[in-house]
């Protein structure tokens, strides 16, 4: 059992446990300050991964903007606690939970037997190899491929996010008496 | 030291944590959370597959992936103010009828 | 990621006062956090590395045997944005609206007594320290300095960390303060497109002098 194996364990553990409670939560907020433990736990699964760039912009766009933006919502919204179904107003949310839970249990068990099963056959050529590992992750590789293989892709992003910046605003406006 | 295997079993466990999440959740906000749960499941698929094979593709994938989860989730917010707005409710379920 | 205590700490004390302060700081903190990141990126470029060992020591030297190799002299602009955005980013003065006593009774630690409230000013205050600290290293040196051999360096470091705390103080007592829209429009129509321009400049010298 080697220290990678123990510090696996201990953050999938925190992953998944936080990532159930965020989805049982009846309070929004819990389940905000809930998911940015689990992204934090994620990020030391990237470190463990030989990952550093991407645990660090884990952190800075996940969890330090993205959740920030989540908790002004929900603060904004005053976001209620979500009250439990009730039984006389709508006829089928009992049978609808229940078959969810039924189809993500099959969802959880097929992709558990693709990846036991197709993982050994057609993955056998690679491993986790240590030298390669820190090879490819450093800052200013992952900098030189971005700008030169991927460089389309990349100002393309950043016209997704003008369009997101300006869908945004105009969407979350307040519309006066005056329709416009 | 773990193997592919171990990183795959996981992104698959909280990617059905994720699904089920947008199944059973009665809040607009609860459910964007669970569909971030899922982007950060494949993210992690990404960059195992991408560290199996010696390759950068991985992460520079999940660069772009966080980039496009982010702008997501602002929009997604942004509708939900709006609906709130317009319904008082968070409820999706409040949102039956086609008319607005 | 310091937004999450005030925000948090604003709203749960379940008061206006206390929710509007918090409002207000946090989107101070993350309107500063941009210009920022982008004078810290303007040095990184400058220094090419991103190891704050590193950059410290290409601040070794001096030029013409009398002038010390500070970034500061190189980046003169990157430093202005730099200390301007982490004074606003630690809710010091003149950026310190959402503390104001004046307009807020003391905003979003107002219903915080003894030992709550010392936390979040010592909090503060160690912030301020950092961003001083991290600021020495980045443009003024470290703790390269004349007349002490290298493992005495702390003391310059302590020097030069003492004399940015002490500009720190004078212009909080300086000042006035900046209202609350001035504070934003500062910062996103002045300070966030000379750190952008900085930014651009400072890529183009590097390419052109460097290369």
């Amino acid at each position: 059992m080697s220290g990678d194996l123990i510090l696996f364990y201990v953050f999938a553990a925190v992953a998944v446990g936080t990532s159930l409670l965020v989805i049982g939560q009846r309070n929004p907020i819990y389940s905000v300050l809930l998911l940015i433990a689990s992204f934090g736990a994620l990020a030391g699964l990237y470190v463990l991964l030989d990952a550093p760039f991407v645990a660090v912009t884990q952190i800075i766009v996940y969890a330090g903007a993205i959740m920030v933006l989540f908790l002004f919502v929900v603060m904004l919204l005053n976001a209620p606690r979500e009250e439990p179904i009730d039984p006389e107003r709508l006829v089928e949310p009992q049978g609808a939970r229940r078959f969810g839970v039924v189809l993500a249990v099959f969802l959880l068990a097929e992709l558990g037997w693709a990846v036991a099963r197709g993982a050994r056959a057609l993955f056998g050529s690679g491993s986790f190899d240590r030298a390669r590992g820190e090879q490819i992750s450093s800052v200013r590789y992952i900098g030189q491929v971005l700008y030169s293989d991927y460089a389309f892709a990349f100002e393309v992003t950043s016209i997704l996010i003008l369009v997101a910046m300006v869908g945004a605003v105009l969407l979350a406006r307040r519309h006066d008496e005056k329709q416009v | 030291m773990a193997t592919l295997n171990d990183y795959l079993v996981l992104s698959a466990v909280l990617f059905t944590i994720g699904a089920a999440g947008v199944f059973l959740r009665r809040n607009l906000i609860t459910i964007l959370l669970a569909v971030e749960i899922m982007l950060n499941a494949v993210n992690l698929t990404f960059v195992a597959f991408g560290r199996y094979h010696g390759s950068v593709d991985g992460q520079i994938i999940v660069f772009f992936v966080m980039t496009v989860a982010a702008a997501e989730a602002a929009v997604g917010l942004a509708i939900v103010i709006a609906m709130f707005r317009h319904r008082g409710s968070l409820n999706p379920d409040a949102f039956r009828t086609l008319k607005w | 990621m310091s937004v999450y205590g005030i925000v948090l700490a604003g709203w749960s004390s379940n008061s206006k006062y206390s929710l509007l302060g918090a409002l207000r700081s946090s989107a101070q903190m993350i309107s500063y956090e941009l210009s920022y990141g982008l004078a810290l990126a303007s040095v990184l470029v400058v220094a090419g590395s991103m190891s704050l060992r590193e950059i410290v020591d290409t601040q070794s030297g001096y030029w013409l045997g009398v002038i010390p190799r500070w970034m500061i002299f190189l980046q003169p602009v990157g430093f202005f944005v730099f200390l301007t955005a982490g004074i606003a980013e630690t809710n010091r003065a003149p950026f310190d609206f959402p503390e104001a006593e004046q307009e807020l009774v003391a905003g979003y630690h107002t219903e915080y007594s003894s030992m709550s409230f010392a936390m979040f000013f010592l909090a503060e205050y160690v912030n301020r320290v950092t961003v001083s600290a991290v600021a020495t290293d980045l443009f003024l040196g470290g703790w390269h300095g004349p007349f002490l051999p290298e493992s005495w360096g702390w003391i310059w470091f302590l020097i030069k960390l003492s004399a940015l705390l002490f500009l720190y103080i004078w212009i909080r007592w300086t000042l006035p303060r900046y209202r609350y829209d001035q504070l934003m429009a500062f910062g996103w129509k002045f300070l966030l497109p000379l750190a952008v321009v900085n930014l651009l400049f400072t890529a183009a010298g590097v390419l052109y002098f460097v290369r």
